[in-house]
Formats: structure tokens, C-alpha cells, sequence
């Protein structure tokens, strides 16, 4: 699984971190790039209110409930059980041409990638994969560098460095 | 492995079929609606992040190439799309477990029994549109109440195994 395009997307549809990885998609301009990650946030909060209205049982959780449960379990084993807390929204995409992973945090934020195509659908381990250590290496580099703001674009060249160095 | 619905979309965006099967305990599956649902919220919502989505899948390819959205994953739903020429829109919603491709699937329906039951069908009306303001203009319902369509297409999907 080649990755192309990696994603990072505030908890507000903000698109705070963009890094092409290798070439195979289209070059859009940043504008292009900021419209994108607006619609796979719309796209996902969309795609969870349509999943609980398929839905005939009423063994589905909201988020809210999600988040509870995701909380009361940091705090009583001291980690989460599983950092990706998409449960509800858009998952995956696949394409002719290529696929889209979407990981989201506890707290919002969403890391998508985008790879290239294949046939078998298991592939959520690899991309989970990949989504825990760059999940690492934001907490790493980002949320520890003291004279970062949340919410804003990373601009961090240690992050960058990193991000790099994992697909290599 | 369970299919919860077949919907057909056209191009003005109608949702023209939609086709539920309940798999809850003791009950029939064929007992689900049959275009019962096709103006409610979540046809509109479907129909919306498809629309997206393939805008997303052609924009982000180099020019020149053609790129088709093939399935989506949503909460515990997979929701598996084809379009045709003309447009008109085939999805199944399955369960998340359905780890196949179902292009041909989709294509069986429509080249099978799309073209047979309902485009060949000269009763059948060529546009889905329905003008509620002059019916006399133009009585056609907007919706596949082809009774031989309906048929067929359960008894298709009921022999696939990931019915």
C-alpha cells in the first residue's frame, strides 16, 4: 500500500497539516486542498447522522455515549483501548484510483491518508498502522512543542522531518 | 454479511427504488418497505455525500482519467455505488463485514434487470419526473413499481451469499 497524501484536520474542518508523500494524485492548490478537507469533514458529520437513521437497532451508540465510555476508560486503565473514535462517521472511501482512510481522536481531531488502490478490503490494520504512529509522532512533535497553538496550522520542521522519515 | 437495501438513484437525483429487507429475528426478509421511504431524510442524506464523494474522486486524479467511486465505508454500513451511462445510480447498503467488491453485482442488476424490466418496458416512463402542478401533463409516478422488477431483483439477491 503506496501512501500518497497525508491529511490533518482540526476538530473544526480545518485543514492544519498537508504532506504529499509521493506523486500519483492530482496537484491541487492549497485553496483546492482547504475545500477538500472542509468536505470530508462535512461528508463525515453527514455520514454519521445517516448512519443512525439506517440503523433499525437501537443498540448503536451516539457520540456522546461513545465519548463516555472512550473517557471513563482513560481514566480507569489510564490509556485508551483503541485511539480511533470513527465510529460512527465516513470510514473509508475506495476509488478506481485510489483509497481514503479517515482516523479520528478523542478529541476531534482527523487524520486522513490517502493511498493507493487494493483489491482486498482488510486493509484497515495496515492504515491503522500507519494512523497510530503518525498519531505518535503529532503527539511528539506538535502538542509538545511549546510555542505551538492548537488549532492552527503545523508549521513544526522536527514533525515534518518525522513524517517523512515513517514512509520512507 | 447482510444487505439492509437497494436503491436507484437518477440523474435528477429522485430516488426512483429503494428497497429495504429487515433481517431482524423471525421476520422475513421481502417484508421490508418497498418505496416507502424514498423522500425521507436519508435518501436526500445518501444522495448528498455521494455527490461528494465523486466529486472528490474525480478532482483528486490527473486529468485526462476517469476515476469511479466504488464504496464507501460509513459507521457499521458499506455502502457500494455504480453509475451507469445514463446516469442513473445503483447502490446496495450492506453491513461492514462485506469485504468483496460488488461492481458486477451492481452491473447484474442493471444490465439484467434494469434494462429488461423497467428500460425495455414500454409502459415504463424514460424520465422519473413527476409534475405535480399539471398531472394531466404528465402522469407518471416517480417511482420502479414494476411488480416483475421488484421479483426478480429479490430473488437475485437472495441467492447471493451475502444476502
Amino acid at each position: 500500500m503506496k501512501v500518497y497524501s497525508i491529511l490533518i484536520l482540526n476538530k473544526a474542518g480545518g485543514l492544519i497539516y498537508q504532506n504529499e508523500i509521493s506523486s500519483g494524485l492530482n496537484k491541487l492548490s492549497a485553496n483546492d486542498y482547504l475545500v477538500l478537507a472542509g468536505t470530508l469533514h462535512g461528508v463525515h458529520a453527514i455520514g454519521s447522522k445517516l448512519s443512525q437513521s439506517i440503523s433499525t437497532t437501537n443498540n448503536l451508540k451516539n457520540t456522546e455515549e461513545l465519548n463516555s465510555i472512550q473517557n471513563s476508560n482513560i481514566l480507569s486503565f489510564g490509556k485508551a483501548l483503541n485511539p480511533n473514535n470513527n465510529k460512527s462517521g465516513l470510514q473509508s472511501i475506495e476509488t478506481d484510483f485510489f483509497n481514503l482512510y479517515n482516523f479520528q481522536t478523542v478529541s476531534g481531531l482527523k487524520f486522513i491518508i490517502i493511498t493507493s488502490p487494493n483489491d482486498n478490503f482488510e486493509n484497515f490494520e495496515t492504515s491503522n498502522e500507519i494512523f497510530r504512529k503518525l498519531y505518535i509522532l503529532y503527539s511528539d512533535y506538535v502538542m509538545k512543542d511549546p510555542f505551538y497553538s492548537l488549532d492552527m496550522p503545523i508549521k513544526s520542521i522536527l514533525f515534518d522531518k518525522n513524517v517523512k522519515e515513517l514512509f520512507r | 454479511m447482510t444487505i439492509h437495501s437497494f436503491i436507484i438513484f437518477d440523474r435528477h437525483c429522485n430516488c426512483i427504488y429503494k428497497r429495504e429487507y429487515s433481517h431482524e429475528l423471525n421476520n422475513n426478509p421481502l417484508s421490508g418497505p418497498i418505496n416507502k421511504n424514498n423522500d425521507s431524510n436519508s435518501s436526500k442524506l445518501l444522495f448528498g455525500i455521494l455527490y461528494s464523494l465523486k466529486t472528490i474522486a474525480s478532482k483528486l486524479i490527473p486529468e485526462d482519467n476517469i476515476n469511479e467511486l466504488r464504496s464507501f465505508n460509513i459507521g457499521d454500513f458499506r455502502i457500494h455505488f455504480w453509475e451507469s451511462l445514463s446516469r442513473f445510480k445503483f447502490i446496495l447498503i450492506t453491513n461492514k463485514e462485506v469485504n468483496i467488491d460488488l461492481q458486477s453485482i451492481l452491473f447484474q442488476l442493471y444490465s439484467k434487470y434494469f434494462i429488461k424490466y423497467v428500460v425495455e418496458n414500454g409502459l415504463s416512463p424514460i424520465e422519473f419526473k413527476y409534475y405535480e402542478k399539471d398531472p394531466k401533463e404528465n402522469e407518471v409516478s416517480a417511482k420502479i413499481n414494476n411488480g416483475k422488477f421488484i421479483e426478480e431483483t429479490d430473488k437475485y439477491l437472495q441467492t447471493l451469499s451475502i444476502f
